[in-house]
C-alpha cells in the first residue's frame, strides 16, 4: 500500500483527486491527508513520512519546487499536478518524475502510479538526486540541462549536451554519451524523440536519434549520411531528410 | 558547434558613393585621339607623361593590365626626364592601380614612395590625395578604421590648405567609415558637415552625394520613412545636376526603403530603373549588387525561380570581379531561394558555401577600438598643427601657378568611380513581423491565464462528481459565456467599456464561485462615463484584477475584497481605472514580482501609458490610464 500525501491550494483540486484516489485505487494508495499550503505540507510530510505526495505545481505563496528545496532530504515520491505550465512539464520529464494535468483524468492517475510502483522500489534512496536535477532543470535562466535515464540498476544523468546520440534495439535505446559512455534504457526510441525534439534532437533513421550539437557533417546521397562528433557515420532515411535539413538549418538559427 | 551553420541573415546592399579624390589629372581634355596623338609623337616631354596617366585612367576600369602599361611607360620616361611631380603622380596612380587589383601590399609601398616625393616638394595637395588614395585602399580591404585614420589625416590638411572641395570629399569618406563601424550618429554628423560645405561652395555634385548618404544613414537607423523623404527629394535635385551612376544608386537606395516598407511592387519598379542604368553604363559591381537586391526581393515574394536567376547573374559578375562579399550575398540568398523552392540538399550546399566565404571575409578584418584611435589621432593632430605651419611658409614659396595647378586636379577629378561598401542591416521585415506577432501573442496570454482555464474546467469537474448539479450547470454556463466573449473580442482592437465590464463581471463571479468563502468584489463606475459609446483596448483591466485575487487576496487566507473604480478625467479624453484589494501587499509577493512586471509591460505597450503600483496598508492599489 502506497502512502500518501496531497499537497494543492484549490479546494476543488484536492477534494477532486482524493475522491478519485479513494473510490478506484484504494486497493493500492491510500490518502493519509491533505494541506492547502507549503508550510502545513511541510508539518504534514514531517509528520506522516508519507510514501508519495501528490504535489501542486503553481501555488499562490511559491510552487512545490520551492516545498521540496525547503526540506533537508526528501525520501518520499513525488507526482507533480499542475492545471498548466509547459516549461515545468518539461522539467519534470527530463527528471524523470511523474505528473498529472488538471482536471486529472481517471486513467492517467492509474497510469502513473502503476509505473511509480514499478519503479519505486529501484528509486527511492535516489530521490534527492533526481530532485537536484529537477530544481537544475527548472533553473532561473529556463534551460534544460540534464536528462536522467532509468535503467535496470536504477538511473544515470548526464548532461543533455554530452548525449551525442540514441540508438533503437528494439524495446530498448541505447544512449551514446561522450567520453565513451553508454547506457541501456528500457523505454523505446519513439518515447525519447518525442522528449528531446524540442531540444535539439532529430530521429534521421528508424533507429538513429541525433544530437544537433554533436552533428560535425552532413553528406549529400539519396538520403545522405550525417557524421557525427565521434567521426560514425550515419544513414539518413529518405523520407527525413527534408525534415532534418530544414530542422537542422532552423534550429541552428 | 552550434554556431557552424548559422543561417542566412537576409540583408539588402544599399550604395552611397565614395568621394575619391586620390587621382591627378593634368588634362581636363580626355579626347583619347589627342592623347594617343602625343604618346605617338614620342616627345619624351612632361607632357607624353601626363598623356600616358591620362590614358591610364580611360582603360583602368575596362582593361586595368594594359591602363597598368600606360603606367610603366610613364614610370619609366619620368625616371629619365628625373620629372619627380611625374613620379610622384605615377605612384599615386600605382596605388590605385592595385588596390582596385586587392594587391594592397604594392599599393601602399606606390603612396608611400609617392607620398614621400610629394612631401620633399612640400606639395601638400599631392601629400592629400595620397592620403585619400591610402584610405580608399584601405577601404578595399575592408579596414574601414585605418582608412578612418587617412581620411581625418586628408581633411585637415585639406582644410589648412584651403581646399573646401577636397575637405568636404574628406568629410563625407570619414563619414562614409564610421558608417561601415555602424557608428551611425556619427556619420550622420560628417555628412552633415560635408553637406554644408557643399552648400557653401555651391558643389551640387557633392550635395547630392551627401544626401544620398544622409538617406542611407537614416535606412540603418531603421527609419525609412524619413529615409524615402531625403532620398526622393535628392532624386529631383539629383535630376539636374548628376550623371547616370549617381542617379542609379539614388534609385537602388530609394527601392531599399520601399522594401522595408514592404511595398515590394514601388521597391521593384526603382529597383528595375536602376538595374537597366547600370547594365546601360556598363558599372559591374553596382549590376551585381543590384541582380542580389532583386534576388532578395523575388524571396520576399516567394518567387523562388526567379530569385535564383538574378542570384546566378550576381555571382557570375561578382566571379569575375573577385568581390567575395558580394557572393556572400548571393549564396546566402541562394540557400534562402532552394528552401522556398523545398530543395533542402541544395539550400544546405549554398549554406556551407555561404558560411565559407563569410569566414574567409570577416577572419581578414582586425576591429579595432574606434574611439582609442580618434583620440590617438587627436593627440598627435596638435604637433601637426605646428609641423604644418613650418611647411606652409615654405610652400608660400611655391609659384601660383603650381598652386592653380593642383587645385585644377583636385577638382577635375570628381567621378572617377564609385565604390560600392556593404551594409549590414538586421533582416528587416521578417524579423518586424516575427516581433510583432509575439507582441500580439504575449498580449493574448496576459488576457487569460491558461491557469484559470483549466483550473476552472477542474472545478466543474469536481462539482459534478460531488454531485452539485445546478452549481455545476450554472458555472459551466457562465465559464461558457465568458470563453465566448474573450474569442470574441480578443480579435477587435477596441471594444466598449460595457463589454470590458461583462467580461470582468463574469471572470469575478467565476473565480468567486471557487473561493466563495474568501471572496467579495464590487465594480464601481463613474455616471458620467458613456459605457457604450467609450471605446479601450479590450482586455486591459482583468490581468490586474487576477493579479490582485491570486497574489493578494487569496495568499492572505481571510476574506477579502477587490474593487473596481472607473473614472474619468474633467476634459473625457482618459480613463482612470483603480484596482484595489486588501491582500497581502506587493512586498510580500516580493518573488512574483519579475512575472508580474513583465504582464505589466506588455499592457503599457499597448496602452502607452504607465502603470502605477502603489502600496496599501493592507493591500495593494493599481492605477491603469487609458487614452479614449
Amino acid at each position: 500500500m502506497i502512502r500518501a500525501l496531497i499537497i494543492d491550494d484549490e479546494n476543488w483540486a484536492r477534494q477532486s483527486l482524493s475522491d478519485l484516489i479513494n473510490r478506484e485505487l484504494h486497493d493500492t494508495v491510500k490518502v493519509l491527508g491533505d494541506a492547502d499550503d507549503i508550510g502545513t505540507g511541510i508539518a504534514l510530510i514531517k509528520k506522516h513520512k508519507p510514501d508519495l505526495v501528490f504535489l501542486d505545481i503553481k501555488m499562490h505563496e511559491g510552487t512545490g519546487f520551492d516545498l521540496l528545496q525547503q526540506l533537508d532530504t526528501v525520501n518520499f515520491e513525488v507526482i507533480f499536478v499542475t492545471a498548466y505550465d509547459e516549461y515545468a512539464i518539461k522539467a519534470i520529464q527530463f527528471s524523470a518524475f511523474g505528473y498529472l494535468l488538471k482536471p486529472v483524468k481517471l486513467q492517467e492517475l492509474r497510469d502513473v502510479v502503476n509505473q511509480l510502483e514499478t519503479h519505486m522500489q529501484d528509486f527511492k534512496p535516489a530521490v534527492d538526486r533526481r530532485i537536484k536535477v529537477l530544481v537544475e532543470n527548472y533553473g532561473d535562466d529556463r534551460k534544460i540541462k540534464k536528462l536522467i535515464i532509468n535503467h535496470l540498476n536504477g538511473f544515470d544523468v548526464s548532461l543533455v549536451e554530452d548525449i551525442i546520440r540514441l540508438e533503437g534495439d528494439g524495446n530498448y535505446t541505447n544512449f551514446i554519451i561522450t567520453n565513451d559512455r553508454k547506457v541501456m534504457t528500457s523505454r523505446t526510441l519513439g518515447e525519447y524523440e518525442e522528449l528531446l525534439f524540442d531540444h535539439g534532437f532529430y530521429r534521421v533513421h528508424q533507429s538513429t536519434i541525433v544530437n544537433l550539437r554533436h552533428v560535425a557533417k552532413y553528406h549529400k546521397g539519396t538520403g545522405g549520411k550525417v557524421e557525427m562528433s565521434d567521426g560514425k557515420l550515419f544513414n539518413v532515411s529518405r523520407y527525413r531528410k527534408a525534415g532534418f535539413l530544414e530542422y537542422f538549418l532552423g534550429n541552428n538559427d | 558547434m552550434k554556431n557552424k551553420f548559422v543561417f542566412f541573415d537576409k540583408k539588402w546592399l544599399l550604395i552611397f558613393l565614395l568621394q575619391i579624390c586620390g587621382y591627378s589629372a593634368s588634362f581636363a581634355q580626355r579626347d583619347r585621339t589627342v592623347l594617343d596623338a602625343i604618346v605617338i609623337q614620342n616627345n619624351k616631354d612632361t607632357n607624353q607623361i601626363k598623356a600616358l596617366l591620362e590614358l591610364y585612367k580611360i582603360d583602368e576600369l575596362d582593361a586595368p593590365e594594359k591602363a597598368k602599361t600606360y603606367l610603366d611607360q610613364a614610370m619609366i620616361l619620368a625616371k629619365n626626364l628625373d620629372f619627380e611631380r611625374g613620379k610622384a603622380e605615377t605612384l599615386l596612380l600605382y596605388g590605385n592601380h592595385y588596390s582596385a587589383q586587392g594587391d594592397s601590399k604594392m599599393a601602399e609601398e606606390a603612396l608611400h614612395k609617392g607620398k614621400d616625393i610629394y612631401e620633399s616638394l612640400n606639395d601638400q595637395v599631392g601629400v592629400a590625395n595620397c592620403l585619400h588614395n591610402f584610405g580608399n585602399s584601405a577601404v578595399f580591404q575592408g579596414n574601414y578604421e585605418k582608412a578612418l585614420g587617412y581620411y581625418l589625416e586628408a581633411a585637415q590638411i585639406n582644410q589648412e590648405i584651403g581646399d573646401t572641395m577636397g575637405w568636404s570629399k574628406a568629410q563625407h569618406n570619414i563619414g562614409g567609415m564610421h558608417y561601415q563601424l555602424q557608428q551611425y550618429d556619427k556619420a550622420l554628423e560628417y555628412w552633415e558637415k560635408s553637406l554644408n560645405l557643399g552648400l557653401a561652395i555651391n558643389d551640387s555634385i557633392g550635395i547630392v552625394y551627401s544626401l544620398n548618404a544622409i538617406g542611407v544613414v537614416h535606412t540603418a537607423n531603421k527609419d525609412y520613412e524619413k529615409a524615402l523623404e531625403i532620398l526622393q527629394s535628392t532624386l529631383i535635385f539629383a535630376n539636374d545636376v548628376s550623371g547616370p551612376s549617381e542617379m542609379a544608386s539614388i534609385l537602388l537606395n530609394i527601392g531599399v526603403q520601399f522594401q522595408q516598407l514592404e511595398a515590394l511592387d514601388s521597391a521593384k519598379y526603382y529597383y528595375t530603373e536602376a538595374l537597366e542604368i547600370y547594365k546601360q553604363i556598363d558599372e559591374k559591381y553596382e549590376l551585381a549588387i543590384q541582380y542580389s537586391n532583386l534576388g532578395i526581393l523575388e524571396c520576399d515574394l516567394e518567387h523562388g525561380e526567379l530569385a535564383i536567376a538574378y542570384f546566378d547573374s550576381s555571382i557570375t559578375i561578382a566571379e569575375n570581379l573577385g568581390a567575395a562579399h558580394l557572393l556572400e550575398y548571393s549564396y546566402g540568398g541562394l540557400a534562402d531561394a532552394n528552401k522556398i523552392l523545398g530543395n533542402y540538399e541544395i539550400a544546405f550546399e549554398w549554406l556551407e558555401k555561404w558560411h565559407d566565404v563569410k569566414d574567409s571575409l570577416t577572419g581578414e578584418t582586425v576591429q579595432l577600438n574606434m574611439n582609442e584611435l580618434q583620440e590617438k589621432y587627436e593627440a598627435e593632430l596638435k604637433d601637426k598643427e605646428i609641423a604644418m605651419l613650418q611647411k606652409k611658409e615654405a610652400e608660400a614659396n611655391l609659384t601660383a601657378d603650381q598652386r592653380k595647378w593642383f587645385m585644377i586636379i583636385a577638382i577635375t577629378l570628381l567621378l572617377s568611380f564609385s565604390f560600392i561598401l556593404l551594409l549590414y542591416l538586421s533582416r528587416g521585415k521578417a524579423k518586424e513581423r516575427q516581433r510583432r506577432s509575439e507582441l500580439e501573442q504575449k498580449a493574448l496570454r496576459a488576457q487569460m491565464n491558461p491557469h484559470f482555464i483549466f483550473n476552472s474546467l477542474g472545478a466543474i469537474q469536481q462539482m459534478y462528481v460531488a454531485g452539485e448539479m445546478d452549481l455545476a450547470n450554472n458555472y459551466m454556463g457562465d465559464f461558457g459565456s465568458l470563453m465566448r466573449k474573450i474569442l470574441d473580442n480578443s480579435g477587435k482592437d477596441l471594444i466598449s467599456v460595457k463589454e470590458e465590464l461583462d467580461m470582468l463581471k463574469l471572470y469575478l463571479e467565476l473565480e468567486k464561485g471557487r473561493n466563495n468563502d474568501i471572496l467579495d468584489y464590487a465594480i464601481d463606475v463613474d455616471d458620467n462615463i458613456d459605457q457604450l459609446g467609450t471605446k479601450i483596448p479590450p482586455m486591459i483591466i482583468q490581468p490586474f484584477v487576477e493579479n490582485a485575487i491570486w497574489h493578494g487576496l487569496l495568499p492572505a487566507k481571510k476574506k477579502g475584497k477587490v474593487i473596481v473604480r472607473l473614472k474619468s478625467t474633467k476634459k473625457m479624453n482618459m480613463l482612470i481605472c483603480e484596482i484595489k484589494d486588501n491582500g497581502v501587499g506587493i512586498r510580500q509577493q516580493a518573488k512574483r514580482k519579475e512575472h508580474e512586471s513583465k504582464g505589466m509591460k506588455i499592457t503599457e505597450q499597448r496602452l502607452g501609458t504607465k502603470i502605477r503600483v502603489e502600496n496599501l496598508s493592507p493591500g495593494t492599489c493599481v492605477t491603469i490610464k487609458i487614452l479614449i
